[in-house]
């Protein structure tokens, strides 16, 4: 999604007449400079920081499929 | 790998070959060393098969090491109910959706156990920050964000710039003062990148003073004589930009004199436009002024954040 600030400038230099065309380096670092968006959650972020699950091999995967379920669960 | 009984029996049951493909295959992603062909091949054992509901559940478990909770419902929802794979539906859906119930059995909550680490040193500093702000300390709460941006920077530079104008944003919403994150902010990123934050979120917030502050990092960009000329060029327009209902740039003077220095080319291009900055159609009266409450009243805020 095109950033919010970065559409308003461009949208503003067309609407202003001025001669400036932009080439399409500057048009590059205008993106860049203007970033980063401001973000109203900071759950991606949260994600990122949480350590991976710890990997446990088969065997206790195996064994969690060989017992039955309990009462009001979805089991075999 | 030891084999309940009724797993054991599929073996003599259905085809055996396609058996020993899956409980590799569950091997390979239990274990954290997945097997890519492996898992190819167990992908194509077709869906009639009494092994698929176990191929469903290696993809499931796949998905929830890679964090991707709606990959994991997808197989889950492919496993028919009345499968082995089906009795550990439960636990995968309470790992991947923290609404699910914490399930019965004490196997699942042993895995549960196992599995979920205790939380990171950064998930808390974020919570407690997060504690921090609700409790109105500005002081712990500037130093937690600012340890946070320290630790991330190298990983995940843009997540640490957005965590960046997030604070300042919560800053500028507590009309805290905000000196003590400025200066985490300059050591972290150093002096002209941490103008260039506060002055972009100044923007994007339409606070007053922000093309005052752009021109700030205009100067320093142009004092420092190392940057392109394209770039160079982007942070005039977003000069002009911001300071658009201005008569002048501030510190127009300098920025020509500068230009002229370093930058001639750009000088001669920008000159007449800086010196008719009045004559630009001034922006549209419908644009969207973040900077003040819907009841047309100014916010408040505190113009030291994004002083000198």
């Amino acid at each position: 999604m095109e950033d919010e600030l970065y559409s308003k400038i461009k949208e503003w230099l067309n609407e202003t007449g001025l001669p400036l065309p932009l080439e399409t380096k500057t048009e590059e670092k205008l993106r860049k400079l203007v970033s980063p968006e401001i973000v109203s959650s900071l759950e991606p972020l949260r994600n990122l920081l949480k350590p991976k699950p710890s990997y446990l091999g088969p065997g206790i995967w195996l064994r969690a499929m060989g017992q039955p379920g309990t009462e009001g669960e979805e089991h075999a | 790998m030891v084999l309940p009984k009724e797993i054991e029996k599929l073996f003599y049951t259905s085809d055996p070959q396609q058996m020993i493909l899956v409980m590799d295959a569950l091997e390979s992603v239990t274990n954290g060393m997945e097997n890519a062909a492996l898992l190819e091949d167990a992908g194509r054992i077709p869906l009639d098969s009494p092994a698929r509901p176990f191929v469903d559940l290696v993809f499931a478990i796949q998905s929830f090491y890679v964090n991707d909770p709606e990959g994991v419902e997808k197989y889950l929802q492919a496993i028919p109910p009345n499968s082995l794979p089906a009795r550990l539906k439960p636990l995968l859906r309470y790992l991947c959706f923290p609404s699910a119930s914490l399930p019965a059995r004490g196997i699942d909550r042993e895995i549960v156990r196992a599995i979920q680490q205790r939380k990171g040193e950064l998930e808390s500093t974020l919570e407690e920050a997060e504690k921090y702000l609700s409790s109105g300390q500005e002081e712990p709460f500037s130093d937690s964000i600012g340890f946070l941006i320290r630790e991330i920077y190298i990983r995940y530079p843009e997540w640490a710039k957005k965590l960046a104008l997030w604070a300042l944003d919560c800053l500028n919403q507590k009309g805290w003062d905000g000196s003590l994150f400025k200066d985490h902010l300059r050591l972290i990123f150093g002096e002209i990148e941490a103008v260039r934050l506060q002055a972009v979120f100044a923007i994007r917030r339409n606070l007053p003073g922000s093309g005052e502050r752009w021109s700030v990092y205009l100067l320093k960009v142009l004092c420092s004589g190392v940057k392109e000329e394209a770039e160079v060029e982007a942070a005039i327009l977003v000069g002009l930009y911001a300071q658009r209902n201005e008569k002048q740039l501030q510190a127009q003077e300098e920025i020509i004199h500068l230009l002229q220095k370093e930058y001639p080319f750009l000088a001669q291009k920008y000159e007449d436009i800086f010196n008719n900055l009045s004559n630009i159609p001034a922006a549209h009266s419908n644009e969207k002024t973040e900077g003040k409450h819907p009841s047309g009243k100014n916010r408040p805020i505190q113009l030291e954040l994004f002083s000198q």
